[in-house]
């Protein structure tokens, strides 16, 4: 029940009251609390220096400006539309032609073709990695050698960056992380030096943040991304704010700094309603793992729920939502919510098979064994070892050999009665290893019967 | 995939939703407005001049109050802030944001290329908490508020620069108006009153 609403008097007055917010009729009302809240927007106002500066600022717009603005924003367009038949006659041919032709020709030396070859390395590096580092590497010739002086502003050397940047991004994809270092370094070099440089040199930090990463420099990796971060904030893009919080939090987790890791993302995670489906998704993935490390099985269902109901990203990725429901069922089952894993795993086992994933088909099977074992369900468990040999029968892998010993071995124990979840785990390990080791031979555990 | 941006591998698409067996509570999506966002490199001539029109008014406040720049070193950072603006070849979640943003940033550069190093504004920093008030959004305030000073009386104005600005006690503000200190209390009160109405006045007609 809400008393009587407060009037303007009493609202004023409780603006001067230390504490004055935590009032119970204004925490109770949501009217007053709102009038409340204006006075103080509007008070702390007050208290700023420049609303007390009452002369009067020019409000019409400046011809002159909007007459370069336009000017410029025509000159891009045109200068892009020329690069593109320059590009593609650069891109002509194999890779190892295209620099000579470059350095060749001066026809190419703009500033529309070093963006329009920063848009074909961005589309190349998914499908061919070593043709979007050779791209990005004859953007950085040409943009190296702009006169500055031919365009206006800071555009060659924001481009320079840019290009700088995108290598760095390149080399970082080809595996050439001490270049790619290097690369990303010229590129904070020359950000630092623009007129609006925070957003440039927080883009290149978190780039180094990540390559930190890659060298375990954890530390320098939580700090750039930290900083990154900051500016995102004042730049107001939530995404790359959430993404500098989540490279962040990767590397207080690589530190084993788990709790701060945790700490680092929930305040995104309880603002995820004002988050796209992706980035909110990338959250809960990220907390599911931290709680997992944790050992706090109930946060971590409790987020790889919510990651697993948020619809996001790529539509032609089938495989990597069964994983997020795989690490849900067998969340579940490790708290002892066998029927609930069960539920999750069971159809997981056909959905791989129609992937042609039997390996992951098979240890989703294992995963269940371990837990029917559990409860004594052994008709269970011979049942996925006979449907394990069958994938792998039907599969005819190189590795089907050594993966039909060890599941011989299960079935022997099974036949046995023997039969442990510590046992299933074993061989499940074993053929987790076995396609990236194919050399691997099955090794009994330890205190085994057989 | 790889994000560029971040380095990071995006999650994937999840299957359809499912029940919660658990009753895990999914957040309700997109319940806040989503800034619009923006591939700056990619507006036309038109585009770029409406929001120079929409933006300048606001950048202008900045770089001249809260930076201190004059006006027509202000107008030149405006230019440069949006040249900086066309060249970023990626999207832009909220332009104001990044605009005013980016503006501190031209005007602090500015400061340094004189030789001088301007101190930030008190309120500039205030932007750790996932959930603040953007940068953007409290400068438009103070730029409101600003105008607002503007439409009122000069004892009322003195009134709350004495007790808002310079945090004199309303006995305080009695003796400088050398009047009663009820009556300093109820000026106070009645300025505050004033401005809010003036307030709620400019922004309803903004919105």
């Amino acid at each position: 029940m809400i008393s009587q609403h407060y009037d303007e008097d009493a609202l004023v007055a409780l603006l001067d009251t230390p504490g004055g917010e935590a009032d119970v009729h204004l925490v109770e009302c949501g009217d007053c609390r709102r009038s409340f809240e204006e006075y103080r927007a509007v008070t702390s106002c007050l208290g700023e220096d420049a609303v007390w500066d009452l002369r009067v600022l020019k409000e019409d717009p400046v011809p002159s400006t909007i007459q370069n603005l336009r000017a410029f924003a025509d000159r891009m367009h045109a200068e892009d539309a020329a690069a593109l038949p320059l590009v593609a006659e650069l891109l002509a041919g194999p890779r190892d032609q295209w620099m000579p032709r470059l350095m060749s020709d001066p026809k190419y030396r703009t500033a529309g073709v070093v963006r329009k070859l920063m848009e074909a390395s961005d589309k190349a590096i998914d499908v061919m990695p070593p043709d979007a580092l050779e791209i990005s590497a004859l953007a950085t010739e040409i943009a190296d050698h702009l006169d500055p002086a031919a365009y206006p502003s800071d555009t060659v050397m924001k481009l320079r960056g840019n290009a700088w940047r995108d290598r760095g991004f390149c080399l970082y994809q080809n595996s050439r992380f001490a270049d790619a270092l290097e690369a990303i370094t010229n590129a904070e070099l020359v950000s630092v030096q623009l007129t609006v440089s925070d957003f440039e040199a927080a883009r290149v930090r978190i780039a180094k943040s990540l390559l930190f990463r890659t060298f375990e420099n954890f530390l320098d990796s939580a700090h750039g991304a930290q900083l990154s971060g900051a500016i995102f904030a004042r730049f107001g893009q939530t995404t790359r704010r959430v993404g500098a919080a989540i490279a962040e939090a990767q590397a207080l987790w690589k530190r084993g700094q788990i709790s701060l890791a945790i700490d680092c993302l929930l305040p995104y995670a309880a603002m995820s309603q004002d988050l796209d489906d992706d980035t909110a998704a990338r959250i809960f993935a990220n907390l599911v793992v931290f709680y997992r490390d944790a050992g706090d099985a109930d946060q971590a269902l409790h987020y790889a729920q919510l990651a697993e109901q948020t619809k996001i990203g790529d539509v032609n990725d089938a495989a990597t939502p069964l994983r997020i429901q795989w690490s849900v069922g067998v969340l579940f089952g490790r708290s002892g919510k066998i029927r609930e894993a069960e539920k999750r795993l069971l159809p997981l086992i056909a959905s791989f098979e129609r992937l042609g994933m039997t390996s992951e088909a098979v240890q989703v099977g294992l995963e269940l064994a371990e837990f029917y074992l559990a409860e004594g369900r052994t008709s269970d468990v011979a049942m996925l070892c006979r449907r394990a040999i069958d994938f792998y029968v039907c599969a005819g892998l190189p590795s089907t050999e050594r993966a039909m010993t060890a599941l011989a071995f299960l079935n022997e124990c099974l036949c046995a009665n023997r039969l442990t979840a510590a046992s299933v785990r074993h061989v499940r390990e074993y053929l987790v290893r076995l396609p990236t080791e194919p050399a691997l031979l099955f090794m009994p555990p330890p205190n085994s019967p057989f | 995939m790889l994000d560029q941006e971040t380095l990071e591998v995006s999650t994937p698409t999840a299957a359809p939703a499912q029940s919660t067996a658990e009753g895990a509570s999914r957040p309700p999506r997109r319940t806040a407005a989503k800034s619009k966002s923006v591939e700056p490199h990619l507006l036309t001539a038109d585009e770029v001049e409406l929001l120079y029109i929409e933006h300048r008014t606001l950048l202008l406040f900045v770089a001249c109050r809260k930076f201190r720049v004059n006006e027509p070193d202000a107008e030149n950072l405006i230019q440069e802030v949006f040249l900086s603006f066309l060249q970023t070849c990626t999207k832009i979640e909220n332009v104001r944001a990044w605009l005013v943003a980016a503006m501190c940033n031209a005007s602090r550069h500015h400061w340094r290329s004189m030789g001088r190093t301007e101190p930030l504004p008190d309120d500039y920093d205030n932007q750790s908490d996932p959930g603040s008030q953007g940068l953007a959004d409290r400068f438009a305030m103070e730029m409101t508020v600003q105008k607002v000073l503007g439409y009122m009386q000069p004892r009322c104005r003195e009134t709350l620069r004495l007790h808002y600005f310079e945090g004199r006690s309303a006995g305080d503000v009695a003796k400088e108006l050398e009047t009663t200190n009820r009556y300093a209390e109820k000026l106070i009160h009645n300025c505050l009153r004033r401005a809010r109405e003036i307030y709620n006045n400019i922004t309803v007609v903004q919105r």
